[in-house]
């Protein structure tokens, strides 16, 4: 044995050599710079169409000015004008072509806030932006699979009225910085580019690939709290012996978990509340209300309307809005970030009936109401420009104004429940004089980009709108 | 195996793992491939292994957290192999960074794959034969494990290990050009149709179990609402793959001339597609602007029924309407035959003996029935891919549980297929024919070409590897 042991070692000493004869230093160079060296990717990636002239939309490339940063991947512009101005009249909603960077807003990813910082930073840094599609000639620029967001590059520079060949392509650099990795690229016009610069940033454990944790994200145990205080904003002070003003939704402690009851499904998300003293007067007890986003997935607890359950997630707000995100639930390996099942009641859940006035108010954030005998109003009712969404204004015998909002394919006709009342029909079916209606739905918060708040009903199922003729 | 073979093995494992390390370069066919048995006495305890496996996966949150919990587990049986999972975007972004992987000798350790995909990697001979690992006298299937890992009975006898996998989930790992099995089954898929129950409750309608019918269907939703699209259908290849094999036309095969799908046959059952589509019956997602998902029409409710994966089952729940759930239907007088998808996972050459066994002892911890079965619940509604998950209490209890939810009516509904599943041929191009017969149909309604030049262009792209 000890002899066939030395033969084959000394055959081991032998392959290197043979099994190398044709791979050259050079060539194993060049496997290396193809992967971990620092080539500038970006500065290789030109436009090479001239975008003076042209609009995004028409045309699939065009200047534009920006509206909103969303997320790593997402930001809001406005069509420009001819003097510079915004077209506020046409949105562009633009989705990074080729990138996924991890989520920062409905969901919570670790290094999903890192990755927003960066492209907004790029963004508000910008004096030129130009946003294209994946073209080869001008042409319409191209919706994604949902229809509402544009599939864009989005080009930047500093310089004001920059050349179109000046111009960097912000989407490759935030997967040089390592902020995602390359996706969907197949058929991109800069596919190659994409994918160098993927292998070059995780070689080279840039951003989300330094294999760390995220400092900025919450691993530790969510703390515990009441929807009370995450609403009204308070904490219990042990110190003083009262509750003093805090924001949950601050990213450093927004870590939280609650105990609440299922009321309201909406799709895979739902609608918790708690019935708890108010602070202003112990004895009287106020309905607190809070939207659990679960990011389409089946979390079974969550539908079963009556459970008693305590909940961790992200506390955060989307515009204006108060939700829970990031939530879990196991029943094989449960950890301290899953729901528990405290009561496993069901039970039907009963809506305080509110008034307009009542609704308008920041107590009944997500609180699933009841308000009855409202009317729609189609002079100040409005259709989304995409999308296919709408909001009806509702008011009551007194004229107190309240708002509608319907997702697209919610509301059926009453008299044929297969037949829908879309973007173009609605004010007809539901702004008819004398008619009025009860709806039972939450009241959610609306801050628009302006930082105009309403208060809006959110119909989560057709029939909980019920004619009163 | 004796002491002197497994010695003899560890040193022609050496001798591939020096060539590996001392070119930089995976050229594998510079290597000795040759597997090498887990040794004890000198390794150890499997469970003291220590090693790093880099594992790269696709994007999705829900799948990606069901994966973290999976690793959280695993650690506490094997606290010495660190799991590194890297998300590499899409599958065709996965394949495209593997592929330029392989030359680069950067591949990871294990990888999600589909098999059109593992067939290129294992032409580059980059992909490791399961079957070493399944055999493994130290961390293979072991009889001693079997009640842990998963087991039914069968004709009165406990089997287990590859026996307790779903036969045909199994089998797609070896249909390869290459003797052996080069992919295993992760979490498995298939499609369903999903259809709007309010509506086919409202007038009297009997879901189509055939296509016959399911025209017929179409040909009455038309008139009760013309506005309306009767059926959408995601996946363009899924379509004309799945009929192919349900009414015996050639499509491809993985040896001799690899594309036969330019037949009459084919193109008669493409006309007729072509006909009902013109009729209005049905669109498909290559043959929709923008390339939507039918889910988001049928949430809107413009769609009233369609063919999607199950694997995307989230985005068909609603509270629009009730939503129903049943098999696709299949071509009269032909038995239903239906594509099986999501991820399987594949084992590189690339990297030492020690994380390719770590990567092995990962696949099999996910593979046990119970973690299996929490995978496919937790995620966004795949299947478990053994047969006795389907019987742990974990897993009847979440079926009661959802029984009344489109997730918990999928899951009653793929049970009952596991006899219709089947694969296509996987072969270098494989991916080719599958996304060329994908665009046939856009390209005749679309482009207006005939059919028999749209035959010929995916023809031509399959040939010219496009």
């Amino acid at each position: 044995m000890h002899k066939n042991l030395v033969a084959l070692l000394a055959v081991s000493m032998i392959v290197p050599l043979v099994a190398c004869q044709k791979t050259t230093s050079s060539t194993v160079d060049s496997n290396k710079a193809s992967s971990c060296d620092g080539v500038d990717y970006v500065a290789q990636t030109r436009l090479t169409v001239d975008y003076t002239g042209h609009h995004f939309l028409e045309d699939g490339i065009g200047r534009v000015n920006l509206n909103m940063n969303v997320d790593g991947d997402t930001t809001h512009f406005y069509d420009r004008n001819a003097d510079g101005s915004s077209n506020t009249a046409v949105k562009i909603q633009s989705r990074y072509l080729c990138i996924d960077t991890p989520e920062s807003t409905g969901q919570v990813q670790p290094w999903g806030k890192k990755a927003s910082h960066f492209t907004a930073d790029k963004i508000n840094a910008a004096k030129t932006i130009v946003v294209s599609s994946n073209f080869t000639d001008f042409e319409h620029a191209k919706a994604d699979s949902t229809g509402s967001r544009w599939l864009s590059y989005v080009w930047v520079s500093e310089k004001e009225n920059a050349p179109y060949n000046e111009l960097e392509l912000l989407n490759l650099m935030i997967v040089v910085a390592g902020w995602s990795s390359t996706k969907s690229a197949t058929d991109s016009i800069y596919k190659d580019a994409f994918y160098k610069a993927d292998a070059q940033a995780q070689c080279n454990k840039a951003g989300m690939f330094c294999g760390k944790s995220d400092d900025t994200y919450i691993y530790s145990t969510a703390v515990g709290t009441t929807i009370r205080e995450l609403v009204s904003g308070k904490k219990y002070d042990s110190d003083s012996g009262t509750f003093i003003t805090y924001d949950w939704t601050d990213t450093t402690h927004n870590k939280v978990s609650f105990d609440c009851t299922v009321a309201f499904t909406e799709g895979t998300n739902s609608f918790v509340y708690d019935d708890l003293p108010s602070y202003d007067d112990p004895n009287v007890t106020v309905r607190y209300g809070l939207y659990i986003f679960t990011g389409y997935r089946n979390i079974t607890p969550l539908y079963k309307i009556g459970y008693r359950l305590n909940v961790p997630g992200i506390f955060t707000s989307y515009n204006g809005n108060f939700q829970l995100t990031n939530v879990q639930y196991n029943a094989l390996y449960h950890s301290d970030d899953d729901i528990t099942i405290i009561n496993k009641t069901t039970s039907e859940y009963v809506a305080p009936v509110v008034t307009p006035t009542e609704g308008w108010n920041d107590k009944y954030g997500n609180v699933v109401v009841k308000m009855n005998n409202l009317h729609g109003v189609a002079d100040g009712s409005w259709a989304d420009k995409d999308g296919g969404a709408f909001t009806v204004k509702l008011e009551d015998a007194s004229s107190n104004v309240f708002y509608l909002r319907f997702a697209k394919g919610i509301l059926t006709d009453r008299s044929d429940t297969t037949k829908v009342i879309d973007s173009t029909t609605y004010k007809t079916y539901l702004c008819k004089d004398g008619e009025t209606y009860n709806i039972t739905a939450p009241i959610q918060k609306y801050v628009n980009s302006s930082g105009n708040a309403t208060y809006q009903l959110l119909l989560c199922h057709n029939a909980d709108l019920v004619f009163n003729s | 195996m004796n002491r002197r073979n497994i010695n003899s093995k560890l040193v022609l494992g050496l001798l591939a793992v020096t060539a590996l390390c001392a070119c930089g370069k995976n050229t594998s066919s510079q290597i000795d491939l040759t597997y090498v048995n887990y040794d004890q006495t000198s390794l150890g305890d499997p469970k003291s292994l220590k090693a790093d496996v880099n594992f790269w996966t696709i994007s999705g949150k829900a799948n990606g957290d069901a994966l973290a919990v999976l690793i959280t587990q695993f650690n506490k049986e094997y606290p010495n192999i660190t799991i590194n999972v890297t998300t590499q975007g899409g599958y065709p972004d996965l394949e495209q960074k593997i592929g330029d992987a392989i030359p680069a000798g950067t591949t990871p350790n294990l990888a999600y794959c589909y098999p059109d995909h593992v067939a290129n990697y294992l032409d580059a001979n980059a992909v490791m034969d399961v079957n070493d690992f399944v055999n493994d006298p130290a961390i293979g299937f072991l009889a001693s494990d079997a009640a842990t890992e998963g087991q039914h009975e069968e004709n009165g006898t406990n089997v287990y290990g590859v026996n307790d996998f779903v036969k045909q989930y199994w089998g797609e790992g070896t249909a390869y050009q290459k003797n052996g099995v080069y992919s295993v089954p992760f979490a498995k898929s298939t499609e369903a149709l999903f259809y709007n129950k309010t509506f086919f409750d409202t007038y009297s309608l009997s879901v189509p179990t055939t296509w016959e019918e399911m025209w017929t269907v179409c040909a009455r939703i038309k008139e009760i609402a013309p506005d309306k699209t009767p059926l959408g259908y995601d996946a363009d290849s899924n379509f004309f793959i799945s009929s192919c094999e349900q009414l015996g036309i050639p499509y491809t095969s993985n040896t001799g001339d690899h594309y036969l799908f330019n037949n009459d046959q084919a193109k008669a059952l493409m006309t007729n597609l072509v006909d009902k589509y013109n009729k209005g019956y049905f669109v498909t997602k290559a043959t929709t602007a923008n390339g939507s998902y039918a889910s988001t029409k049928y949430q809107e409710q413009s769609i009233v029924m369609f063919v999607g994966s199950t694997g995307g089952t989230s985005y068909a729940a609603t509270d629009n309407f009730e939503s129903g759930v049943a098999k696709v239907p299949h071509w009269a007088d032909h038995e239903l035959k239906i594509i099986q998808q999501g991820p399987s996972l594949c084992f590189f050459h690339r990297g030492t003996w020690a994380q390719k066994y770590a990567s092995w002892l990962f696949y099999k911890f996910c593979s046990r029935s119970i973690n299996s079965a929490y995978f496919a619940t937790s995620s966004t509604g795949y299947d478990p891919v053994r047969v006795s998950s389907y019987s742990t209490e974990y897993y009847t209890n979440w079926l009661a549980d959802n029984k009344s939810n489109t997730f918990g009516k999928v899951a009653t509904m793929t049970e009952s297929l596991r006899d219709n599943y089947f694969y296509s041929p996987v072969f270098v191009g494989s991916s080719n024919a599958r996304n060329a017969v994908g665009e046939i149909l856009a390209n005749v309604v679309q482009n207006n070409v005939t059919v028999d030049a749209a035959f010929n262009t995916a023809i031509s792209k399959c040939v010219n590897g496009v």
